[in-house]
């Protein structure tokens, strides 16, 4: 039964009276002075204190910040206003300074709200902001022609140059082929390039053949694995499941689908919905299912006494904020707790996008006991998926590998067993019967049998247990592998109600709310569907103003270090004003209407730029009007990321695998680091044998509470949220990394045989040879004669050449240009 | 042979001299410009006890709790509050009280259980606050409350805001050290993890970093195996020199930030072990803190070269003590936790105020909460467990600007509400900063479109524990 409005009697009787009296109270010159001399204080437009705005009519018609209407026409009891003048408790009344409200004022109040509390609409309302304005394609501006003579430039330098002449600043020359070519290499694939590639281009380095290796590299299957990583990063994709139980989590069918996604240039659109509802999608195939996993990639509490409940609001709390920041550039995740301060996103609007999300089932429950203590396990929805021919390869070595390990534990321990029964006078008989029965048995053992065997026994074998650990986690890998699974989104047919949080707190229900998009942003088409399908292509749609625009501000962060907004994660209006607004937008809409999402072709076109191939030579003149370098003066020749630093170290030893895809691999790590941090299941780290040690850095293991530190010590993040921007710091800890981890040391040995081996005859030969395989660039003469200097200086002390070129080799990994875009 | 061609190269081996010019700088950038004149701690040594130790049994004694045993906790202590999902499906929650002794101790009379000797013997230079209190009720939010915060990872830790408020006094040490021990109260017990110490959205360089307690005490510390010294300062001397020809040709000020990196490096591989190397420690300080103290990656060690880090103008040491999260078998297990860290928690002040260290070092020691009146599990009269409670506990304070021997806040006959004085989190890291010279209100850090705080927009100095 609905309940049916009614009047309330006395307030019948009041609107009668003042009906009687012909008047109401005068907003503005009786009520409006109140707000002036006794709440403006806290609750104007600029401080909105509890999110309580009393200056202007729109502010005043918000929900406070608690959810709660600050009037209702005509009904005091629904008015805090007047709860809040009149309350007793002198801790609790407002204005909480000075003297009460007198009664007068109270009455005032109290009259006007019954009376429907009027308030002229004053027209105020917020200003948009910029980034919620469609963008438009500006014409480029023209720019005085010898600037750029000779330069082939593009759009994009025409934008460039023309506010550089406003600051009297201009384009570097163009960078030496050398190092162009190094730097388009690695910023394309990840990966530096060879000297016979580098001896290709520098025949021919003229703008066409540049352009030829652009295409080229882009068609390389390590485009994907380069530009994997930033989505990585955005998705907050992890093999763990985060907070302190962090156990592994199977995930990695997914980020094998964004790198393949990358090299098919699936566009950013199809790209979009296919992730965030691939399984709504009309006869959904198994890659559009898999393409889910992205919000999956949320942590899960499994933390015993955890409640399910809240841990659900708060996975759905992270699918919010991070579809708002990558699609929105916005910082919705604001409003979870009270309406956006600065940007017209209300609490309400906040949980009418939670709405959208919340009819995911449960990712976990409560199960038995342990220890007097809840057991918590994932319940979620999993997808099996089909194998390929290299996951069934991979299986089998891993395998072959366990086998092998498990042959060398069972070999101990029957020669454990036959002391243990020399020993005895009553010979095998003495053995319990479960042990003689394992032994007579005609099938190997397994590895429990092994371990009862260990147990019944109590055979001192030392290092023994820690086998036995290291074989349950390579079998439950193998079991990983067997089985290929990965987390997906699923609808439930009966949709969950979804109500605001008040103050974020999920036990606090407010209102009921459905799923409907924020009101200042464009139009939700009625053609689209009320679930995440709709709102996945709302969030692509053309009309949209901020997904592109968020896009390629990403993309040139990953190019030139920094954002044209510099503020990549708030396009809000707390956020930066972008540095070049039309360029921005010019290159958001050509990347929708030109090139129809490719990531591939707004890419090309950034790096085919006159000012992208500019050298970074530091021209003081123009250091002292930008130290900052916001108008590109140079090319900022950042430092690389944490993967590309390993695989072009990697690369550069001749040991990268070309391995792709597949389970994610160990590399060696000190095993103290993971025992100390890390969660409470595979207390040990068992690195990866053979190629796998030397795969691409996209492939390692990412736990988030035990991160590989090699990675971590150059800014990669743990993964626990979305993450847009990785710090580029510069650190003390980053030179041991690069000088004493073993498996830089190992590299560095690796590179010092390789020289010996491949780098031709002479002396000079080889450093030329090692110098160009690690910079790309030929030495210049003092360079050649330092390092020439050196290598005979350690070859004399020591003797040994070999030891020499290691030398040799671990100065060239080390410096600041190798690790950086120069 | 190599130095003439060196001098050739730079010219008097300049560039190694611009290098440490800018190390320089890199080191006084704080972002606040000075502490305030104010400051009262220039360092600070913070004793994370990590899993919740029971106020209860340690310090907030409850002598009516005695004649209760195995009582209902009454409605009216409860008032329906949250708990965990441990205990919220127990059909009854009957008072455990603790089975300890306990007496008062110093001129100040605070009340300690004997499982705290050592420590009740320097109650007078401390401040205990028995009227903490948390929002969050699981040990991960909580203890990401407690380090930064907030109960969602991403913001940064207290000692990383510290080190980007106001920068290092060091040139060989980071500013942020992290110690790890494990209880022997409760040797399988949470994790704790790097995002604990992690700098959030500050530059990374003011992470903690993490001491190890096998291997090299920082990681990749030690010169790889066949590397001598004078081989390892070869090879800086080259790399120093090309990065410097690379500056020469391109002027990125990036590259001399490298070299003085690269020379900090170096310096730590001298000055970190020099700081862990006790064997110059007389047999006094080991009386002093304990024989556990000899054995590396102890609560005890970590104690003693927490005053050897701090020596040394270390600016924030942190260390974390696991193991105290007695759910079940409480009495045993406490007794091990405290076995590890009563003499060498005590023995710190001591020690610390012996070398006049005490009066500008603050130390800190607490847990994430606390833990209920009531057992979790079965009661016996002389076993129980207690889970989480974030409505109460007690943590104490000593040294710089504390008000020594003084007890503030109280709790009801239950240890269960707060009657005096509650203190939040956000309240305590207020008066933390304001006595390391910082308006909490004032370090701020633009993110996201918002200027972040350590106390998010709460906290108020507790102005009742300054001395």
């Amino acid at each position: 039964m609905v309940a049916r409005p009614q009047l309330h009697p006395l307030l019948l009787v009041t609107l009668l009276l003042s009906a009687i009296r012909g008047s109401g109270v005068d907003f503005e010159k009786e009520i409006f002075p109140i707000f002036e001399a006794r709440c403006l204080d806290c609750h104007d437009t600029a401080t909105l204190k509890g999110g309580i705005g009393l200056e202007t009519f729109y502010h005043a018609h918000l929900p406070t910040d608690a959810g709660e209407a600050l009037f209702t026409p005509g009904d005091v009891t629904k008015s805090v206003l007047f709860h809040v003048v009149s309350e007793a408790d002198p801790e609790k009344r407002m204005p909480p300074k000075g003297d009460p409200l007198s009664s007068g004022e109270i009455e005032l109040l109290k009259r006007w709200i019954e009376e429907g509390a009027k308030w002229p609409d004053d027209g105020w309302r917020p200003p948009k902001h910029w980034s919620y304005v469609t963008p438009v394609r500006s014409v480029p501006p023209s720019v005085n022609p010898p600037l750029l003579e000779n330069r082939h430039p593009n759009e994009i330098d025409f934008f460039i140059t023309a506010t550089q002449q406003e600051h009297g600043l201009t384009l570097n020359p163009e960078a030496d082929p050398a190092r162009l070519l190094r730097r388009v290499t690695l910023d394309l694939t990840g990966l530096p390039p060879t000297i016979e590639q580098t001896d290709a281009f520098l025949a021919d380095p003229s703008y066409a053949q540049y352009t030829k290796v652009v295409d080229e590299l882009l068609a390389s299957p390590s485009y994907g694995e380069k530009w994997a990583v930033p989505w990585l990063d955005l998705a907050r994709y992890a093999d763990s499941e985060g907070y302190q139980r962090d156990s592994p989590r199977s995930m990695w069918p997914w980020r094998d689908w964004v790198i393949t996604a990358l090299n098919e240039d699936k566009p950013f659109d199809q790209f979009s919905i296919e992730q965030l509802a691939g399984d709504l999608l009309p006869n959904a195939t198994e890659s559009q299912k898999i393409a889910t996993a992205f919000h999956r990639n949320s942590p899960l509490n499994l933390e015993a006494g955890t409640d399910p409940n809240e841990d659900h609001y708060k996975q759905i709390v992270d699918r919010v904020n991070t579809t708002g920041t990558i699609w929105l550039g916005s910082t919705v995740g604001c409003a979870q707790c009270h309406n956006h301060k600065y940007d017209p996103i209300s609490a309400k609007e906040y949980y009418e996008l939670f709405a959208f999300f919340n009819n995911t089932p449960m990712e976990s429950k409560q199960e038995g006991m342990e220890m007097g203590m809840a057991n918590m396990v994932h319940i979620g929805p999993v997808l099996e998926v089909t194998r390929s021919t290299a996951d069934i390869d991979a299986e089998l070595r891993a395998e072959a590998e366990y086998e092998t390990f498990l042959t060398g534990i069972r070999s101990d321990l029957l020669e454990a067993v036959d002391t243990h029964v020399k020993k005895d006078p009553k010979g095998r008989e003495s053995l319990p019967e479960e042990v003689q029965k394992i032994l007579e048995q005609e099938q190997e053992m397994n590895l429990n049998q092994c371990r009862t065997i260990s147990t019944k026994l109590a055979l001192k074998n030392p290092g023994m247990s820690r086998r036995f650990e290291e074989a349950e986690i390579m079998e439950n890998r193998l079991k990983e592998q067997r089985k290929k699974e990965v987390r997906i989104l699923q609808e439930m047919s009966e949709p969950r109600s979804t109500f605001v949080a008040k103050r974020g707190d999920f036990l606090s229900a407010g209102e009921k709310v459905s799923p409907a998009t924020p009101a200042a942003l464009h139009p939700f088409p009625d053609e689209f569907p009320r679930n995440r399908l709709g709102l996945a292509k709302w969030l692509v749609d053309p009309a949209n103003p901020l997904a592109a625009r968020a896009y390629i501000n990403r993309l040139w962060i990953e190019l030139f270090g920094q954002g044209l907004v510099t503020t990549p994660e708030d396009f809000g209006s707390q956020g930066e004003k972008p540095s070049h607004p039309e360029l921005l937008d010019w290159l958001a809409v050509s990347f929708v209407e030109d090139d129809h999402w490719s990531m591939k072709k707004s890419l090309r076109r950034i790096v085919l730029s006159a000012t992208y191939r500019q050298s970074t030579v530091v021209n003081p003149k123009s250091a002292e009007v930008d130290p900052r370098n916001q108008f590109l003066w140079r090319h900022p020749g950042h430092r690389l990321g944490a993967e590309m630093i390993r695989d072009q170290a990697l690369a550069i030893s001749g040991l990268l695998s070309e391995k792709r895809l597949g389970i994610h691999v160990r590399p060696f790590q000190p095993e103290t680091f993971w025992r100390k941090s890390a969660g409470q299941s595979e207390t040990y780290y068992v690195p990866s044998q053979g190629e796998d040690a030397y795969r691409r850095g996209v492939y390692t293991l990412w736990r988030r509470n035990a991160h590989y530190p090699g990675f971590a010590n150059f800014d990669a993040p743990d993964r626990s949220a979305c993450v847009v921007k990785r710090d580029i710091s510069n650190t003390p800890l980053q030179a041991l990394t690069l000088l004493n981890d073993p498996v830089y040391v190992e590299f560095a040995g690796a590179f010092g045989k390789r020289i010996a081996k491949e780098g031709g005859d002479g002396l000079d030969e080889r450093l030329e040879w090692a110098f160009r395989t690690a910079l790309t660039r030929t030495p210049r003469a003092p360079e050649l004669e330092l390092l020439r200097s050196a290598f005979e200086t350690v070859r004399s002390e020591s003797g040994s050449e070999e030891k020499a070129w290691r030398e040799m080799a671990t100065i060239l990994l080390n410096l600041h240009e190798t690790i950086s875009r120069s | 042979m190599l130095d003439s061609t060196r001098r050739q190269f730079l010219g008097q081996g300049s560039r190694l001299a611009l290098g440490s010019i800018a190390l320089e700088a890199l080191l006084r950038e704080g972002a606040l410009a000075a502490p305030s004149p104010q400051a009262k701690a220039k360092r600070v040594i913070y004793l994370c006890q990590s899993g919740a130790p029971s106020q209860i049994d340690l310090f907030d004694h409850k002598p009516a709790l005695e004649k209760r045993f195995n009582e209902d906790l009454p409605a009216s202590i409860r008032q329906g509050q949250r708990l965990t999902t441990m205990t919220s499906g127990q059909d009854r929650f009957p008072i455990a009280p603790s089975i300890f002794k306990f007496s008062r101790h110093g001129q100040c009379g605070a009340t300690v259980s004997e499982l705290m000797p050592h420590l009740a013997s320097v109650s007078d230079d401390l401040c205990y606050i028995k009227s903490m209190f948390t929002e969050a009720i699981n040990h991960d939010p909580a203890i990401t409350f407690l380090q930064t915060g907030a109960q969602q990872a991403g913001r940064p830790s207290f000692g990383s805001w510290i080190s980007y408020g106001l920068g290092t006094e060091n040139e060989n040490l980071p500013a942020f050290v992290v110690l790890l021990s494990r209880g022997s109260g409760r040797p399988n017990c949470q994790p704790l993890y790097d995002r604990l110490w992690g700098s959030g959205f500050l530059p990374s360089r003011h992470q903690g970093v993490k001491f190890l307690s096998s291997g090299d005490p920082v990681l990749y510390l030690k010169n790889p195996p066949g590397v001598s010294d004078a081989g390892r300062r070869r090879n800086l001397d080259a790399i120093a020199e090309l990065n410097g020809s690379n500056h020469e040709a391109f002027g990125d000020p990036e590259t001399l930030t490298r070299i003085a990196q690269y020379e900090m490096a170096a310096r730590m591989q001298t000055s970190v072990p020099d700081a862990a190397d006790l064997s110059g420690e007389p047999q006094s300080t080991f009386d002093l803190y304990g024989p556990e103290a000899r054995v590396r990656g102890s609560y005890a060690y970590h104690c003693l070269l927490a005053r050897r880090l701090i020596e040394r103008d270390v600016r924030f040491v942190q260390l974390f003590h696991m193991g105290w999260d007695q759910h079940n078998a409480l009495p045993k297990q406490i007794r091990g936790q405290c076995r590890d860290t009563d003499q060498p928690s005590a023995a710190l002040i001591t020690d610390l105020k012996q070398r006049g260290l005490l009066d500008d070092t603050l130390v800190i020691w607490g847990g994430e909460f606390g833990r209920t009146v009531y057992s979790q599990g079965e009661l016996t009269a002389d076993n129980y467990g207690r889970d989480h409670h974030p409505r109460c506990f007690t943590l104490w304070l000593a040294g710089a600007g504390i008000k020594a021997g003084h007890t503030h806040g109280a709790t009801d006959d239950f240890s269960y509400n707060i009657t005096e004085d509650p203190v939040h989190i956000h309240d305590l890291n207020a008066t933390l900063l304001h006595l390391l010279g910082i308006d909490h209100e004032r370090l701020t850090h633009r993110y996201q479109g918002r200027d972040f705080r350590l106390t998010d927009v709460h906290g108020e100095v507790v102005r009742g524990i300054l001395g």
